[in-house]
């Protein structure tokens, strides 16, 4: 593949050193000195090595629909299934901000809710041992597979979407909260005890600064099945947003709309997942 | 008290506020109480049907983990031995693993038989946190080590097999903890998609024809097979980390 090859060229300079060693990767002093490679190479570098696993998506794609000379009606190609979301951009812009909207309410209270059951546990010794038997049960259990049930229960409307999306972010993050607000710097704990701080301060500042970057951490883990868990319970409902739509195209034979809402899902389910994770890393930067 | 008596304290006391939902009545006859559902286990018909359909779904779920396995392991061993792949291989997963369920479906469909569709499922959504695992546990040989296998000229192949596979071990042992329950949704959500066997289609019939206790009985033997592969995977865990950690 080309693409490997360029960004092979710009590394190859500093890989290889005329010493006797076997090994390649010994760092020496001994090294001649270098060529620094060209900015404009360095820079068609980096963006190879950032496009090339789309372009190997979409290559692939197209290969195997054409190749396999695969109709329509089985698997459109990328132009195809392009081209119908620019016929009707607007459609499917408000389809992905009702799930988006859906996923990010769910997010929002199932993390309030985890961060608030994991304080509870700080403060209490017995009400930690209590919380740890259903939270392993709830570790090994995907919320979205009984989806079917919770919609019964809580009726087939948004709102059960919300309770879905909110149930499977709610355990990562009372999990990892809980793990966060225990793990505070070794002799910190003693030394606030010493100079006679109260619980309250503690807490606050101590254990919440050493908790906040966990609880993005768990967020990044709960958006993508967040997302997921949105779009299937669309699907299994049948209210409204992509999941909706998708079934919809899926059982009347419009395979281009399909794939389309399958494309547009993942954009925004990307675009969630990258906004979360620059969260995080400003977070671990602020707070470690 | 101790820890673990505790901790079953907590899962009693959530039966009991499930027994207590039910018999208030607050979602109507929607939630069906512990007991009913133990009625459901004790005829003898019913009680084929969902050990039947637990039995094919712990199948697809295993046997597509293992090929989420094999992929993680092909293609992690290759982001390690090609470091200019590595990013992109990154982004790729990372890619995959933002694939919504649903989204995938209408490609599994065209690429795979009805019945095959909950394994290749499973696969797909159990790979990344394989992945992930399997490529930082091969990054998480010790310095110490690595520098010895460099001064004793070891070949990359020989630091690969004796150096960095033991390391990784322990850490991919714990992403198949994260990896399984995946697999069972995967198989699960494969199984609406159009499969005739497993619980996930149990399920659902019992949701549309409201058979309510049966319902409930699908969930709790959903509930026993991610129990069981998880405690598998733990187990596993345990063994590594005890040679390998």
């Amino acid at each position: 593949m080309t693409p490997s090859t360029s960004a092979r060229a710009t590394v190859a300079p500093t890989a290889r050193l005329p010493t006797a060693e076997p090994s390649d990767e010994v760092p020496t002093g001994l090294a001649p000195p270098r060529r620094r490679p060209s900015v404009a190479l360095f820079l068609l570098g980096r963006v190879v090595n950032a496009l090339w696993p789309l372009a190997l998506i979409l290559v692939a794609w197209w290969a195997w629909v054409r190749l396999g000379h695969l109709p329509p009606a089985v698997a459109p190609d990328p132009s195809g299934v392009l081209t119908f979301i620019a016929h009707d951009p607007g459609s499917f812009a408000l389809d992905a901000l009702r799930t988006a909207g859906v996923v990010l309410g769910g997010l929002v209270v199932g993390a309030v809710a985890g961060a608030l059951l994991a304080t509870v546990s700080w403060f209490s010794r017995l009400a930690r041992a209590v919380i740890s038997g259903p939270a392993l049960l709830s570790q090994c259990l995907p919320v979205a597979t009984i989806s079917p049930v919770l919609a019964k229960v809580f009726g087939y409307n948004t709102t059960t979407i919300v309770i879905i999306t909110a149930l499977i972010a709610f355990f990562p993050v009372m999990v990892f909260t809980a793990s966060g607000l225990a793990r505070t710097p070794a002799g910190a704990d003693d030394l606030f005890v010493v100079l006679g701080a109260r619980r309250l301060d503690r807490f606050f500042r101590l254990a919440v600064p050493s908790a906040l970057p966990r609880l993005l951490v768990s967020l990044r883990v709960s958006i993508v099945v967040a997302v997921a868990g949105a779009m299937l319970a669309q699907w299994v409902m049948g209210t409204s947003g992509l999941g909706y739509r998708l079934i919809i195209a899926q059982s009347s034979f419009r395979t281009s709309e399909a794939w389309a809402c399958s494309v547009v899902s993942i954009v925004l389910s990307v675009i969630l997942y990258s906004i979360v994770s620059g969260l995080c890393r400003l977070a671990s930067e602020r707070f470690e | 008290m101790t820890g673990p008596a505790l901790a079953v304290l907590g899962v009693v006391l959530l039966l009991a506020a499930w027994q207590a939902v039910a018999a208030l009545r607050w979602f109507g006859t929607t939630v069906c109480a512990p007991t009913v559902v133990v009625r459901v286990f004790a005829d003898a018909s019913s009680r084929r049907v969902l050990l039947d359909g637990a039995g094919a779904t712990m199948l697809e779920a295993v046997e597509g983990f293992g090929w989420a396995l094999l992929a993680a392991v092909v293609v992690g061993v290759l982001a390690t031995l090609l470091p200019f792949l590595r990013s992109g291989l990154d982004q790729l997963g990372t890619i995959e693993s933002a694939i919504p369920f649903v989204a995938i479906a209408p490609i599994l469909l065209a690429l795979f038989s009805r019945d095959t569709v909950p394994t290749a499922m499973a696969a797909t959504t159990a790979f990344f946190p394989l992945y992930l695992a399997l490529v930082s546990g091969l990054a998480a040989v010790s310095p110490a080590v690595a520098d010895l296998c460099a001064a004793l000229g070891a070949a990359r192949r020989d630091t690969l097999l004796r150096a960095r596979i033991p390391a990784a071990l322990p850490v991919l042992t714990t992403g198949m903890k994260t990896a399984i329950p995946l697999a069972v949704l995967g198989g699960v959500i494969g199984e609406w998609l159009g499969s005739s066997n497993g619980i996930g289609p149990i399920m659902l019939v019992a949701m549309r024809n409201y058979r309510m206790p049966m319902m409930w009985a699908a969930v709790v033997v959903t509930v026993v097979i991610a129990l069981l592969l998880y405690g598998g995977c733990a187990a596993l865990e345990w063994v590594t980390a005890r040679r390998f950690g």
